[in-house]
């Protein structure tokens, strides 16, 4: 049983919570779908002309800007959706976000696949990038083993499930608007990437 | 939340006891629920610019200049057809070369990838390609000899840290065009 003067207390602390939440403390609906207006006034505060809102990265292997599916070289029936959602620089490190979708046949429809199991076990992701007019390749960014991008085992998916994966390397140089973006060697490349600044 | 709903759950995850009824923890207890976190070791630095592989390179030898230009640039993975930006990279050499000079020597290197015998067949293909585009560009009479040497002489580790290293890779597959300079 509470006491009177713990009761009292919880009161007072719920009081303060539900002027701090905005809570009307009636009805039964959630009132954290009026929440987003604010929040969202809040964040669209530019800076210098910058958007610096905080934004939620989208997952929808339709809004990209050139996709591709290719075969596994070991199954053929089984294919690899890459959906190219963007190649942005940001200071000396350029992003590239991707939007893969796995389809194997020789797996069930609800098996898990990582992005190992696209590459190949003892492999490393094949993202690279290629200026063939200035003759120079970015590969991905690393310290050792370690590579700058989405991690190959931890970023699995639904078989036939979209999933999101990035890869960092040097901003490219000398300029160039766009640029080659390779999955694989061994697959096609997306040619003529616009490379945002 | 509802404040109805927030009250619910405070009640709920609450003490039965007011907090000056409850002993005093002990010192120990108090020292078991300090957990310290360090943010050494949990930050890793990155050197970008140790990504960025050239692929054109030149050095001289005694008289002879030697031009490598990676594979990537050149052709497609696994063949020997030359891109439209190779042609181009090729016949800048071409212009290079000086009249009545040695022989100019092209050869082809794969990285270890596949068989070690179509690697061969894969970097004669290459030098081939090269010369082919060499010749008719550089001065009248000038000999082009080809050579495929495979996966030998990598001037980079096709593995690292135990796994495939494909910019290793990359930086073998190559054709070199060794020359004396007009």
């Amino acid at each position: 049983m509470y006491t009177s003067k713990v009761r009292r207390g919880l009161l007072v602390a719920v009081a303060g919570l539900m002027v701090l939440s905005g809570c009307s403390g009636g009805g039964d609906g959630d009132s954290a779908a009026d929440e987003p207006t604010k929040t969202t006034t809040a964040a669209k505060e530019k800076t210098g002309g910058k958007d610096n809102s905080i934004k939620v990265d989208k997952l929808d292997p339709n809004d990209v800007i050139a996709k591709q599916t290719v075969s596994m070289r070991e199954n053929p029936q089984d294919t690899v959706e890459f959906g190219l959602q963007s190649l942005t620089v940001e200071g000396s490190i350029a992003t590239l976000r991707l939007v893969v979708t796995p389809r194997f046949k020789s797996e069930s429809a609800n098996e898990a696949i990582s992005l190992n199991d696209i590459y190949g076990s003892g492999k490393y992701l094949g993202f690279y990038l290629l200026d063939r007019k200035n003759l120079k390749r970015y590969d991905i960014v690393r310290n050792g083993p370690k590579l700058f991008a989405s991690d190959d085992g931890d970023t699995k998916t639904v078989n036939g499930t979209p999933m999101a994966a990035y890869a960092v390397f040097a901003a490219p140089q000398d300029e160039v608007p766009t640029i080659d973006v390779f999955m694989a060697d061994y697959w096609p490349e997306f040619q003529n990437v616009p490379v945002k600044r | 939340m509802t404040g109805a709903a927030l009250l619910t759950l405070l009640l709920a995850v609450s003490p039965p006891m007011a907090a000056s009824d409850q002993a005093e923890p002990s010192t120990k207890e108090l020292a078991a629920s300090v957990t310290v976190f360090s943010p050494k070791g949990s930050v890793t630095t990155f050197d970008v610019t140790r990504s960025v592989t050239v692929l054109k390179t030149e050095e001289k030898v005694a008289d002879q200049t030697v031009v490598t230009i990676g594979s990537d640039v050149l052709f497609d993975f696994g063949s020997a057809t030359l891109t439209p930006d190779a042609t181009a990279q090729i016949k800048e050499v071409a212009g290079r070369i000086g009249a009545g000079a040695r022989p100019v020597a092209v050869v082809g290197y794969t990285d270890s990838i596949g068989d070690d015998a179509a690697n061969v067949a894969l970097s004669v293909r290459r030098a081939e390609a090269v010369a082919a585009v060499l010749r008719p560009a550089a001065p009248t009479g000038t000999q082009v000899t080809t050579e495929g040497r495979g996966e030998r002489e990598p001037v980079a580790p096709n593995e690292a840290d135990g796994k495939d290293s494909p910019e290793g890779r990359a930086r073998n597959r190559r054709v070199s065009i060794s020359f004396t300079a007009a």
